[in-house]
C-alpha cells in the first residue's frame, strides 16, 4: 500500500507544462548583449583560423 | 616557483571565476533553483553552459595529444560532436523540457517503470564520480605544470574551488561561470592558435620562413614526416571518424551533464535551440587544438603527445599563451563542475529524495543537494589524489550513457519498447562493459575491434531490441508504467 502511494507520488510530480505567452520569447534583454559578444568573438575566431591556415 | 606572466592571468582568472560562482547566490531561494537554475535560464546562459561542458580535457588537450600522434583527422571529433548536440537539440531536449524533469535517469522513470529509473540512476552516479575524479585529476596536472606546485596540491586546490563555487549556488554558479568561460575559450584558443602559425611557424627551421598551414608542412616534411598524412582531414581512418560520430550521436542526447542546462530553460523552444548553438560555437575547437599539436610536434617541443598543448602555449608570446592557457584551464574547470553537478543531482534527487526519502519536502532536498555536492566535491579531490591508476579504466563506466540514449530513443519512437528492455540493456551493458574493459574472460577488442564506447551502444542495441520483441505485456506492466504512456 505504502510502495503504491509512493509510486502515485512520483507519478503526480511529472507534469506537462502549459505553453504560455513565454514560450514565445527566445532572446530576452539579457540575452541580446552577450548574445552579440559571442557573435562577434565567433566571427573574430573565424577570421583568425583563415588568417591563421 | 617562477612567477611568468601565465601564472599571474591563470590565478586572476581563477579568483574571477570563483567570485563570479558565489555571487551567483543571491538567485538561489529552494532546490529547483540550485538544480536547473529556477527554469529560467535564457538562451545565451543554456548555450554556452551546454558548449562550455563539452570542451574538456578531451576536446582540448586530447584533442592536440591525437593531432601530435595521428594528424589533422582529428577535427572530425568536434564535427560529430556538433552533430550529437544538434541531434539532441532537434529531435530530444523538447521532451525532457515539456516533462519539467530534473535529470534523464527521471526522464527514464516516465517512460518506463521504477526499475529501469532506479537502475539508470545508479549507474548514472558511479558512471559520474569516477569521470569526475578522472577530470579533477586533469585539471590539477594542468595547473601542476603551469605552477610548477605538486600534483596532488594542485588537485585538492582545484577540487575544494570547484565544490565551492558549485556549494554557493548549483546550476546558477554554472551558467554565469560559463559565460566567462566561453568569453576565455572563444577568444584565448583561436588568439593563439592565430600567433602560432603566424609568428611561431615560420621560425622553425625547415618552414622555410613561411608561416600557416605550408609552413607547418614545410618544417614537419624537414624533420622526416609525411606531411601528406598528417594534414590531412583523413588522416584517422574510416573506423575512427566513425567511432567519434557513434560517440557523438549515442553519447550526447542522453548526458546528464552535458544536456540538464537545457532542463534549466526557460522554455522549450530555447532548451531545443540552444544545444544547436553550442553545437555551432564547439566546430571550430580542433582546427585550432589539432594545429598547436602538431606544430608542437614540428618543433619538437616534447616527446610526450599529453604535454603537446601546454608546452605550446608555455613557449610563445607570454600574454597570447596566457590567454591561451585560461582558455584551456576554462575548458577543463567547466567540465569538471560540470560532470561533478550532473552527479550530485542525481545523488540527491533520484536517489536521496525520490528513492530513499520520498516523503520529505523541498527545503530537505536544498540541503542535500549541497551537502552531496560537498560529499562528492571533496572525496573526488582525495580521490585524484590518492587512487592508483587502474581508476583511469572505470571511465567505461562513463560509456553506459550510450544504453541511456537507447532507451530514450526507443522509448520515444518505438511503441513495442517494453519496461523490461531498458532494465536489461541498462544491465547487460554495464555487465558487457565491465568484461570488455577488463578482458574478463578473454580479450574482446582483439576480436572486435570496437571502441567500449561503441561496444556498449551496440550491446544495449541488441538486449533492447530482443528482450522488447520477447517481453509479454501483463497487467502488472501496465499498472506500473505511468499514465501517459498507456495512451501509445
Amino acid at each position: 500500500m505504502k510502495k503504491k502511494e509512493e509510486q502515485s507520488n512520483l507519478l503526480n510530480e511529472l507534469s506537462t507544462s502549459e505553453l504560455s505567452r513565454e514560450d514565445m520569447f527566445l532572446i530576452d534583454q539579457t540575452d541580446k548583449p552577450f548574445l552579440i559578444v559571442y557573435l562577434f568573438i565567433f566571427i573574430v575566431g573565424i577570421i583568425l583560423t583563415v588568417l591563421g591556415i | 616557483m617562477v612567477i611568468t606572466p601565465q601564472l599571474i592571468i591563470l590565478v586572476i582568472y581563477f579568483i574571477l571565476i570563483i567570485f563570479l560562482g558565489i555571487l551567483a547566490m543571491k538567485k538561489v531561494k529552494g532546490s529547483e533553483d540550485l538544480l536547473v537554475a529556477g527554469r529560467s535560464l535564457g538562451l545565451m546562459y543554456v548555450s554556452v553552459s551546454i558548449a562550455a561542458e563539452y570542451m574538456g580535457g578531451l576536446g582540448t588537450i586530447g584533442t592536440a595529444e591525437v593531432a601530435f600522434n595521428q594528424g589533422m583527422g582529428v577535427i572530425w571529433y568536434h564535427i560529430a560532436s556538433s552533430c550529437g548536440l544538434m541531434l539532441f537539440g532537434f529531435a530530444f531536449a523538447h521532451y525532457y523540457r515539456k516533462y519539467n524533469v530534473i535529470t534523464v535517469p527521471e526522464y527514464l522513470y516516465y517512460l518506463y517503470d521504477v526499475k529501469s529509473w532506479k537502475a539508470a540512476s545508479i549507474l548514472n552516479v558511479i558512471g559520474y564520480w569516477f569521470f569526475t575524479i578522472i577530470q579533477m585529476t586533469a585539471l590539477g596536472s594542468l595547473i601542476a605544470s603551469v605552477t610548477g606546485f605538486d600534483l596532488r596540491w594542485s588537485v585538492l586546490i582545484c577540487g575544494v574551488a570547484m565544490t565551492v563555487y558549485l556549494l554557493a549556488a548549483g546550476m546558477w554558479s554554472v551558467a554565469f561561470t560559463s559565460v566567462a568561460f566561453m568569453l576565455t575559450i572563444g577568444s584565448g584558443i583561436p588568439l593563439a592558435f592565430w600567433w602560432v602559425m603566424k609568428h611561431e611557424v615560420p621560425l622553425l627551421t625547415n618552414s622555410g620562413g613561411v608561416g600557416g598551414f605550408a609552413g607547418l608542412a614545410n618544417a614537419l616534411s624537414g624533420i622526416g614526416l609525411n606531411p601528406d598524412h598528417l594534414m590531412s582531414p583523413f588522416s584517422l581512418g574510416f573506423m575512427v571518424i566513425l567511432g567519434y560520430f557513434l560517440g557523438g550521436v549515442l553519447g550526447i542526447p542522453a548526458a546528464q551533464a552535458t544536456i540538464n542546462y537545457s532542463f534549466g530553460a526557460r522554455n522549450w523552444k530555447i532548451a531545443r535551440l540552444a544545444p544547436v548553438l553550442a553545437a555551432i560555437l564547439i566546430l571550430p575547437l580542433s582546427i585550432w587544438t589539432g594545429s598547436m599539436g602538431l606544430y608542437a610536434r614540428a618543433a619538437e617541443l616534447t616527446t610526450n603527445p599529453k604535454l603537446a598543448l601546454g608546452i605550446t602555449l608555455m613557449n610563445i608570446n607570454p600574454i597570447i599563451g596566457g590567454i591561451g592557457i585560461a582558455g584551456i584551464f576554462a575548458a577543463l574547470i567547466s567540465t569538471v563542475a560540470g560532470i561533478l553537478f550532473a552527479c550530485a543531482s542525481i545523488m540527491a534527487k533520484d536517489v536521496w529524495q525520490r528513492w530513499l526519502h520520498p516523503e520529505k519536502d523541498d527545503k530537505y532536498l536544498a540541503l542535500w543537494t549541497r551537502l552531496w555536492i560537498l560529499i562528492i566535491g571533496i572525496s573526488s579531490a582525495f580521490g585524484a589524489m590518492t587512487l592508483p591508476k587502474i581508476l583511469q579504466q572505470a571511465y567505461f563506466v562513463y560509456s553506459i550513457r550510450s544504453a541511456l540514449m537507447i532507451c530514450v530513443a526507443f522509448g520515444l519512437w518505438w511503441k513495442a519498447a517494453h519496461p523490461d528492455a531498458a532494465f536489461w540493456s541498462m544491465i547487460i551493458t554495464l555487465i558487457g562493459g565491465t568484461m570488455y574493459q577488463f578482458n574478463i574472460p578473454i580479450n574482446f577488442e582483439s576480436i572486435f575491434h570496437l571502441h567500449i564506447a561503441e561496444w556498449c551502444g551496440l550491446l544495449s542495441l541488441i538486449v533492447f531490441v530482443i528482450v522488447s520483441l520477447f517481453s509479454k505485456w501483463t497487467s502488472q506492466t501496465a499498472s506500473e508504467l505511468p499514465p501517459m504512456i498507456l495512451k501509445r
